[in-house]
């Protein structure tokens, strides 16, 4: 009988001892190496895609709804599992870590929030950092001061989910993700439901947090757009997650991979057509109407 | 299986007239709920009140509203038209809430629409609202169809025809395969009813029929 | 009005009132009985409904349940487990328990079912264990419909035990038959408006208990 009790689940052991142990200062980068996942219905959303995702950069997914990019974010935090292939953070395989552990380290955005409706803004943000036993107090602290930065009414704070707007809404799904201080960040068009305005508003702070502290983030969205006025990386996706083009936003203004791609960004389009232009030095990409739809950080190559 | 071979006649006698008081009672409580459930639907200030209203008479058990029915309505304890007000008045209960969740369902762009083609009060109620809370009202009818029939019984102890004076006199002769004949002969009707209110749906709904199958 | 008068008179006179058939007694084991028989149902209700509102398996099973359950006659089972089990309390709080259950599970369940899909995939990613996200998320969001699904079973049983004293176990019925054999009309009655007095405040408290809940699970603007 006792000796029975005493053998303490090893595998249980070993599987913790796998987790990454991610660190904020040196994030890792995002590896896929030959992902495929077919879903049971038989649907197969991804086939054997490899990519890479650099550390400590903003890497796009862009596709058309459908395309299998949901499901390549949600592989990284291990709520899917790849049929074949691995995912890994810094050379570590996700695979070999405890899921639930993986996914405190990693921050998650999703679409219209996901926040819990029956706990206030302050605890919906404290959430992970209590789960990892950070003092009720203390964890508090830091919420507010996550509030501040993400451009949230430090009165907010007792509100619901509820009673906030789409774009407060989405605001404290950031700060959630942010509450642990993660080295990664998954976004899952976190910026699909709420107005252009504010939409234009959450971009901005966004590219202003990650200027602070660098993290290796993932981003999905369908917006083009979106994708060039965030992404250091740009990975655009046809159905199945098919790698249509990668590479730096400049790469896909001066070299479109095919027709899909220059149609996809607009450049066939006389009326929509993008260029880039420069205005108070700052290399700019623009629509037809002079509209600046994104920054380059590089000069076109 | 003996027993029931001997009193078929029995069995037979007591579900028509186990019939006879829940099919009117269901064709009542729907035929009143639906108007009331429009005025909840349409007047927010009338909707709390009968759905409170609803949810109450379903608070008052059967029994003793069979008792007290009868002083309000002149009629008698065994009478047949006491038990159909009172399964009427359960069946309003249930079907209020399913009815105003029905109608508040119907989307507002059709309602409208109707509006915009210029149709007016009723014909727009009865072409438009009525038809597209079709399903939900099915839904409700077929909840207070069931219960309504299994609710019946209960007046058997008052002493009034119908399966539930199975249940009294297997009860009081020791009789097990009359109870277990009572409850199967129950189950049966019940569900034989609720198959066809499905039918009819299907041919007074065709369109729901279409959009389950491209859903599926 | 006169019948009120004297169901109230019956109700207030002093010796219906003591000793092992009065009024205190005959309440205190309706309310056992009904007790008894809904704290049966959801012992068992509420883990069945958990198990399959977490799950997401058996759906069919508890709608079908539900279903066939609603087509018992309550008389029906009560006198069939009464042949069965014999004269007794074993009869209306096996046949009650069995009539209250399916309500309990499609509470539990449907309080699971009603949460958004993306709340719990938001628990999930955020790295809450699958008990964290049972006992933090599910239960407490789950909350309002259970108690939603305990209070019809509750009212059905309270209703229901009243045919309790019709296989000999006691509580108000008692006096509903008894009145009925000796044509006492006033006796039927005030079993009636005590059962009716009954359920309702059994109804109210449910109403106060789900509005605390509510507004503690579920914040309104």
């Amino acid at each position: 009988m006792l000796a029975s009790t005493l053998v303490v689940c090893p595998y249980a052991g070993a599987m913790s001892d796998a987790t990454p142990e991610l660190s904020r200062e040196q994030p890792p980068a995002i590896s896929f190496e030959r992902v495929t996942k077919t879903f049971p219905d038989g649907t197969r959303a991804v086939h054997e895609l490899s990519l890479g995702a650099p550390a400590g950069q903003i890497t796009v997914l862009v596709g058309l709804s459908g395309c299998g990019k949901t499901t390549l974010l949600r592989m990284v935090n291990r709520l899917v599992t790849p049929s074949s292939g691995a995912v890994a953070l810094d050379g570590h395989d996700v695979a070999a870590a405890h899921a639930v552990r993986l996914r405190r380290q990693i921050g998650y955005v999703m679409q219209n929030a996901g926040l819990l409706p029956h706990r206030c803004v302050v605890d919906n943000i404290c959430m992970v950092p209590r789960l990892l036993g950070v003092p009720a107090r203390q964890a508090r602290q830091s919420a507010l001061a996550l509030m501040d930065r993400v451009g949230l009414d430090r009165g907010l704070e007792r509100r619901y989910p509820a009673q906030l707007s789409g774009g407060q809404q989405q605001r404290v799904g950031v700060a959630r993700a942010l509450a642990a201080d993660p080295a990664v960040m998954l976004m899952d068009e976190p910026f699909g439901a709420v107005d252009p305005i504010v939409r234009a508003d959450l971009q901005r702070d966004l590219l202003r947090l990650q200027r602070d502290q660098p993290r290796t983030v993932l981003f999905v969205t369908h917006d083009m757009s979106e994708a060039f006025a965030l992404g250091d990386q740009i990975v655009l996706l046809a159905e199945g997650a098919q790698i249509v083009q990668a590479g730096r936003p400049s790469d896909f203004l001066t070299h479109p991979a095919d027709e899909y791609v220059a149609r996809f960004i607009g450049l066939d389009n006389g009326s929509g057509s993008l260029h880039t232009t420069v205005v108070d030095g700052v290399p700019l990409v623009v629509d037809a109407n002079s509209r600046p739809v994104g920054r380059l950080d590089e000069g076109p190559a | 299986m003996r027993w029931l071979a001997n009193n078929w006649d029995t069995v037979w006698q007591a579900t028509l007239a186990h019939l006879e008081l829940s099919l009117p009672a269901i064709v009542v409580s729907f035929l009143i709920s639906v108007p009331v459930a429009w005025l909840a639907h349409r007047f927010s200030w009338s909707r709390f009140t009968l759905v409170t209203l609803g949810s109450l008479i379903y608070a008052i058990p059967s029994l003793p509203l069979l008792i007290v029915l009868p002083l309000v309505l002149g009629t008698t304890v065994r009478d047949q038209i006491n038990v159909v007000v009172a399964l009427s008045l359960y069946g309003f209960a249930l079907m209020i809430r399913a009815g105003t969740d029905a109608l508040d369902a119907v989307p507002a762009s059709c309602v409208h629409a109707a509006l915009a083609v210029g149709q007016s009060g009723p014909s727009r109620f009865f072409t438009v609202e009525l038809p597209l809370a079709g399903p939900g009202l099915l839904a409700g009818l077929r909840v207070v169809s069931v219960s309504t029939i299994a609710l019946v019984s209960v007046s058997g102890v008052l002493g009034i025809n119908s399966l539930g004076m199975l249940f009294v006199d297997g009860f009081q002769r020791g009789i097990l395969a009359e109870v277990i004949a009572g409850i199967l002969a129950t189950v049966v009707i019940a569900l034989a009813v609720d198959l066809l209110l499905v039918l009819a749906g299907r041919a007074l709904l065709p369109w729901t029929r279409a959009s389950a199958r491209r859903s599926r | 009005m006169n019948w009120l008068m004297e169901t109230l008179e019956w109700i207030a006179d002093p010796t219906h009132q003591s000793g092992p058939d009065g009024l205190w007694a005959l309440i205190g084991q309706h309310l056992a009985i009904t007790g008894w028989a809904s704290a049966a149902s959801v012992l068992i209700g509420v883990p069945l409904g958990y198990l399959v509102g977490h799950t997401g398996r058996g759906r069919m099973l508890v709608v079908g349940l539900s279903g066939a359950a609603r087509a018992l006659p309550a008389i029906g089972l009560l006198t069939l487990v009464a042949l069965v089990a014999g004269i007794g309390l074993t009869a209306p709080l096996v046949a009650l328990a069995v009539l209250a259950t399916p309500s309990v599970i499609a509470g539990a369940y449907s309080g699971f079912d009603s949460i958004e899909p993306a709340t719990l995939d938001a628990a999930r990613a955020m790295g809450m264990s699958p008990s964290q996200v049972l006992t933090r998320v599910e239960i407490p969001l789950g909350l309002p419909q259970l108690l939603g699904g305990i209070r019809a079973a509750v009212l059905q049983v309270i209703a229901t035990a009243t045919l309790a004293a019709y296989v000999g176990a006691g509580g108000l019925g008692v006096y509903l038959f008894r009145g009925l054999k000796t044509q006492d009309y006033a006796q039927m009655l005030a079993s009636a408006v005590l059962i009716v007095v009954l359920a309702l405040l059994i109804d109210v408290l449910f109403e106060v208990l789900t509005q605390i809940t509510v507004r503690a699970v579920r914040p309104r603007l």
